[in-house]
């Protein structure tokens, strides 16, 4: 009898004390980043991975394991959609011009030169002569043309826009590809630089059937190439031997698909991977404090909205109401929530530091007197309900409507959570029957025209799906698109941001950092704001 | 004679289930609302691109239409292809179909070890320390969540102990035993502990029913009692509950798949109606419900095999 | 009062099970006698801290006190469990006797059925299920509801073949006695037993399968507090905030083992009773 109850006991406790063995480094601390109100100082003090500091006589390793949460499903620069996709297409294929690392400027990428005729409509690039694919053959005029009409013509493309512009290509020689516009536009460059538009071998695109074969893969002249290719388990890029410029330090990179956050830093504790991506960002302090890894927080052009649907709730029309809600939604608690630190409070739409982001406009501070009085000038003193559609799964989107949940409850407004799986919300949300839901963005090219046509050209998504319609806001952007001088440009592109503040067209909560985790030996890590891989430099250093 | 008789019988019998399930499956999963083309192409697209997409995939045409294209496939063995991997969807079913079977088997092999032996020494000492282990001992294994078993395995072992790689099935065959056996024995626990108490249940009260008394007082030895009355019609409800359970594991393979990373039909399940890719979705679902007739009509010959008072009908 | 003592006696197990569940029931209808935080509060200060006298289980990522939580999900997850379970028992266990004993046409046309049900994997089925009502309780009950019932059937109608071959039921046969009578008092009591044991541990599987579809985020919602729901928030931490996972593990691990020393206790009870 007595030793029943003993065994359990036992096991009790042998139990509870194996766990709190396992939590190691990680249980004593909390996290000691959330008083409010400071911003995040954690940028500044966190190792550069980008510096590589090894001598020239270094002992480096052959190939760098990354593991990702995504897998790659298509590689096909015109139809692909979802980052780990276009993450690889970007290390295999290279356009005429690219974005330097911070992702501020245009640089030449293919093109070495390029003119611009009088009345803008015309460009002359000047490419690398005697330029090769990846698997050795000739970069012809055919292919040039080839990949630009496959972008000019694909209706199904999601990136049709960096094509849009393009009237005629054509190619006087191997070394010359000459573009004429439809018009004038100051975003043209940065078009150019967009995946979609990437050099493509056509021998490759007809050999797979128009890139229909089973894991069929563009050719192109980037630093690595396609070696192999497992679906939802790896994807294994290799040096290219042609290549125009200084080969990559590291000969071999693979890309492992573990969608499970745990897992994925399971891998790279017991040294199985030596880079992880998307990091959750509440594990970031766990990281650093384990010898021999760290994480650190990078740039990024990713921005979090609440999407509030003005068509579908009466209450959501009112000006008033939406600000009532921007002056209940205290921001820097949910950075130091969801965030940990990496990231800050937003104002304007656009990305932190992107061309013409103005980090001028006075914010607002949060004041729930101040969103009680509005709500009650608006007519609903005694608040309202709301209801906010989050994908299934999608754990952030599920906690930012935990903690919005909590804090409008004290206005009033009682905002219940529906979760949906992603494929039946998408449904909803173009038909508008949401009331609220969240929106993410993240650039695909250096230049705001792209978000902003999202935003500000009714019939591209209704606003965000927000029902928000402004002509005056409409005339501007469609101004913006031809006008080239820079900083007039600049100013029309504040105006909109003025009027997205004022008007509470949505609250753009944040702007977040991009996370990655790497052991300390590898060096030379460069990610672009636009989330595009810049290898070359990358190795790994063995002891 | 008799089995194979059966067995065509049963073949038969699983037809008309089979073509139910599949005509099923195939409205209800184009039922649900929700766009594969927009799932495809993501939240940038415009809408003029999602409404080519549809087109270019045929998602206009009416019902009865596709039906009847799917059915033409089906008899010349075509499954179709999926729209998310581009791929042949027997192909890509094949592949993830030694992943999801190769756990299932190692969990079961697992869970028959663990339960048929704790089992039988619980009911057989019933009262005994060692059966008030067992129970204690199944009793939290029936209680605790797959996952966290799971991640507390991965932890100790994997990842302080690196007996076990973290995730992934590896690349070589033995690779792939290892890669297994963490997850085989998490599925394992909790389908045992349900099992042990079957079995031991079963086991007490035949050790205490009339026939055993009678063999018992004819002298026969324990030992010969233990072998051939009491475990032989203990087993009996206890394998159509192991057939029960390997059914469940096939399903529960999802979240173990998710846990280890493995690269099974679970996680391919999963993935492809959330991208809505019917046609991998139809093909998985065929597939599992084949491997489950199959389970089932094993259990049945080896029940009648076990109990002879039963006969095939 | 002696017959209750020694009925207390002789099922010192059976009691304490169903001690451990009035014990949960309590926790589940009154769990402002147990707590004095609120269950929702968000607290940016406290998040992630570990366990102390301030908060005995320590507190979540949101800064919501962990025990409060716990306690207030006992609700949910009891509910859960006993709800998704009971309308598979009863209709499973009948189905069960009806097949095993008439035996040929009907009984092929039910198994029929429970192969055709049987063959669709639990999770095609929840999460059709779930992407067509929206995820939450309703979705939850009704696809646990739809794969629960067969697996009663077919382990109620193997032991009812095995009993229905037994000499007392033949004998009552040969006496002239209905079906029915002869199913509900010779066949039923002798099967029962396997279906309650089962029934005790398919609850707390229900509150597991729960827990799992949370784990793929197709069941209880937040900010609900369900036990399983918890769990599964936690994993993101697990190495640095191990007390989320491990509490409402517990809880789980002591409701289940309750529910199971009653099962285990009602069919010694039975078979007792039986001889």
């Amino acid at each position: 009898m007595k030793r029943r109850w003993m065994a359990a006991a036992l096991a009790a406790v042998l139990s509870m004390s194996v766990l709190s063995g396992c939590s190691g480094s990680g249980s004593g601390t909390s996290a000691s980043t959330a008083a409010s109100g400071e911003t995040s100082a954690v940028s500044e003090t966190q190792k550069d991975v980008a510096a590589v500091t090894a001598g020239e006589d270094a002992k480096i390793a052959d190939e760098i394991d990354i593991a990702r949460a995504g897998s790659v499903t298509t590689l096909d620069p015109v139809l692909l959609s979802y980052t780990p996709d276009i993450q690889i297409v970007n290390m295999i294929c290279e356009e005429l011009v690219t974005t330097n690392d911070d992702g501020t400027e245009i640089v030449p990428g293919l093109a070495q030169t390029w003119d611009v005729s009088d009345d803008g409509l015309t460009y002359t690039f000047h490419i690398i002569p005697d330029l090769k694919f990846s698997d050795g053959t000739d970069v012809t005029g055919d292919d040039w043309k080839f990949s630009f009409e496959r972008a000019m013509t694909t209706e199904e493309s999601p990136w049709a826009f960096a094509a849009a512009n393009i009237a005629s290509v054509d190619t006087p020689d191997d070394d010359t590809v000459v573009i004429t516009l439809k018009e004038q536009a100051a975003n043209t460059l940065s078009n150019l630089s967009c995946f979609s538009v990437a050099l493509q071998s056509k021998a490759q695109y007809e050999a797979t059937n128009s890139y229909a074969d089973a894991g069929s893969y563009p050719i192109g002249t980037g630093s690595y190439a396609v070696s192999e290719w497992v679906q939802d388990d790896h994807i294994t890029l290799t040096a290219n031997p042609n290549f125009h410029g200084d080969a990559p330090k590291t000969a071999t990179i693979k890309f492992q698909t573990v969608t499970d956050d745990n897992s994925r830093m399971m891998m790279l504790k017991a040294g199985e991977v030596d880079i992880v991506t998307d990091l959750p960002y509440s594990s970031m302090e766990e990281i650093n404090n384990t010898d021999g890894l760290t994480a650190v927080g990078l740039p990024s052009t990713s921005n979090k909205y609440i999407i509030l649907n003005e068509t579908s709730n009466e209450a959501l029309a009112s000006k008033e109401v939406r600000q009532a809600l921007l002056y209940a939604t205290d921001k820097q608690t949910i950075v130091d929530m969801v965030l940990y630190g990496y990231g800050e409070p937003a104002v304007s739409f656009m990305p932190k530091n992107g061309l013409y982001w103005n980090d001028t406009i006075e914010p607002v501070s949060y004041d729930v007197n101040k969103a009680k009085e509005l709500l009650a000038d608006a007519g609903y003193a005694d608040g309202f309900d709301l209801e906010v559609l989050v994908p299934s799964g999608n754990e952030t989107y599920s906690q930012i409507a935990t903690i919005l949940k909590d804090m409008w409850a004290q206005i009033g407004v009682n905002l219940t959570i529906t979760s949906m799986d992603q494929a039946a919300l998408y449904d909803d949300e173009y038909a508008m029957k949401h009331e609220m839901v969240f929106g993410s963005w993240s650039d695909d090219i250096a230049d705001p025209s792209q978000l902003g046509a999202y935003w500000w050209d009714f019939d591209a998504s209704q606003c965000f799906f927000t029902g928000y319609q402004n002509s005056d806001a409409e005339e501007i952007f469609q101004k913006s698109q031809t006008e080239m001088d820079d900083s007039a440009r600049e100013q029309l592109y504040d105006q909109l941001q003025q009027i997205f503040y004022d008007d509470v067209v949505a609250i753009n909560m944040y702007h977040a950092e991009a996370t990655v985790a790497m052991s300390d030996s590898i060096q030379g890590y460069v990610q672009t704001p636009l989330y595009a891989y810049r290898f070359d430099n990358m190795i790994k250093v063995e002891e | 004679m008799d089995v194979i008789n059966y067995i065509i019988k049963r073949i038969l019998q699983m037809i008309p289930v089979f073509i139910i399930v599949t005509i099923v499956i195939f409205f209800m999963i184009r039922m649900i609302p929700g766009d594969p083309a927009a799932v495809m192409l993501g939240s940038k697209a415009s809408p003029e691109a999602i409404a080519s997409m549809r087109e270019k995939m045929g998602l206009n045409q009416p019902m009865w239409t596709q039906f009847l294209i799917f059915l033409k496939d089906l008899f010349h063995f075509d499954l179709g292809t999926s729209v998310k991997y581009n791929q042949s969807v027997s192909s890509l079913v094949a592949s993830r179909f030694l992943v999801t079977a190769a756990l299932t088997a190692v969990s079961t092999v697992f869970s028959v070890i663990i339960s048929f032996i704790l089992g039988y020494v619980g009911g057989m000492k019933k009262d005994k320390w060692q059966d008030q282990i067992i129970r204690f001992a199944s009793l939290f294994g029936l209680s605790a969540p797959t996952f966290w078993i799971g991640l507390l395995l991965l932890t100790v072992f994997a990842v302080n102990l690196h007996l076990f790689p973290v995730s992934g099935w590896g690349d070589t065959p033995l690779d792939h035993i290892r890669g297994l056996i963490l997850p085989g024995i998490t599925q394992a626990l909790g389908v045992s502990a349900v099992m042990i108490r079957n079995l031991r249940n079963n086991v007490i009260e035949i050790k205490g029913s009339d026939y055993v008394e009678f063999a018992k007082s004819k002298g026969l030895k324990n030992s010969v009692i233990s072998s051939r009355h009491i475990l032989r019609n203990a087993l009996i409800p206890t394998t159509t509950l192991l057939a029960l359970k390997i059914a469940y594991m096939l399903g529960g393979s999802v979240v173990i798949e998710s846990v280890f990373s493995l690269p099974g039909l679970g996680a391919l399940l999963v993935n492809s109606i959330n991208a809505r890719d019917y046609a991998v979705v139809q093909g998985v679902v065929l597939t599992f419900v084949i491997m489950v007739m199959v389970i089932n009509l094993l259990t049945d010959i080896i029940y009648s095999i076990l109990d002879p008072r039963v006969k095939l009908s | 009062m002696k017959k209750i003592i020694h009925f207390i006696q002789d099922n010192k197990l059976f009691v304490l099970g169903i001690a451990i569940v009035l014990f949960f029931l309590l926790l589940a209808a009154f769990p402002g006698i147990f707590t004095n935080y609120d269950p929702d509060a968000i607290n940016a200060r406290d998040m992630l801290q570990g366990p102390s006298a301030v908060h005995w289980f320590g507190t979540d990522n949101y800064g919501r006190d962990l025990y409060t939580r716990v306690v207030y999900a006992t609700r949910i997850d009891l509910y859960i469990g006993i709800g998704a379970m009971i309308i598979p028992f009863i209709l499973g266990t009948a189905l069960g006797l009806i097949s095993g004993y008439y035996g040929g046409k009907l009984d092929s046309m039910i198994m029929r059925i429970v192969d055709i049900f049987m063959a669709f994997p639990y999770m095609v089925l929840a999460i059709a299920i779930v992407a067509i009502t929206k995820a939450g309780i309703n979705a939850l009950f009704i696809s646990m509801w739809l794969v629960g019932w067969k697996e009663y059937t077919r382990l109620v109608r193997s032991e009812t073949i095995v009993v229905k071959q037994q000499e007392y039921v033949e004998a009552a046969k040969v006496l002239g006695y209905g079906d029915f009578r002869i199913i509900i008092r010779n066949v039923l009591p002798n099967v029962l037993s396997s279906s309650i044991v089962y029934g005790a541990s398919d609850i707390v599987m229900c509150m597991l399968s729960g827990a799992a579809m949370s784990y793929l985020g197709l069941g209880v919602q937040a900010p609900m507090s369900e036990w399983g729901a918890i769990i599964s928030e936690g994993k993101t931490y697990l190495s640095q905030a191990w007390w989320i996972t491990l509490f409402p593990g517990l809880f789980l691990m002591i409701a289940g083992l309750g529910f199971s020393l009653i099962g285990d206790g009602l069919s010694d009870l039975l078979r007792a009773k039986r001889r």
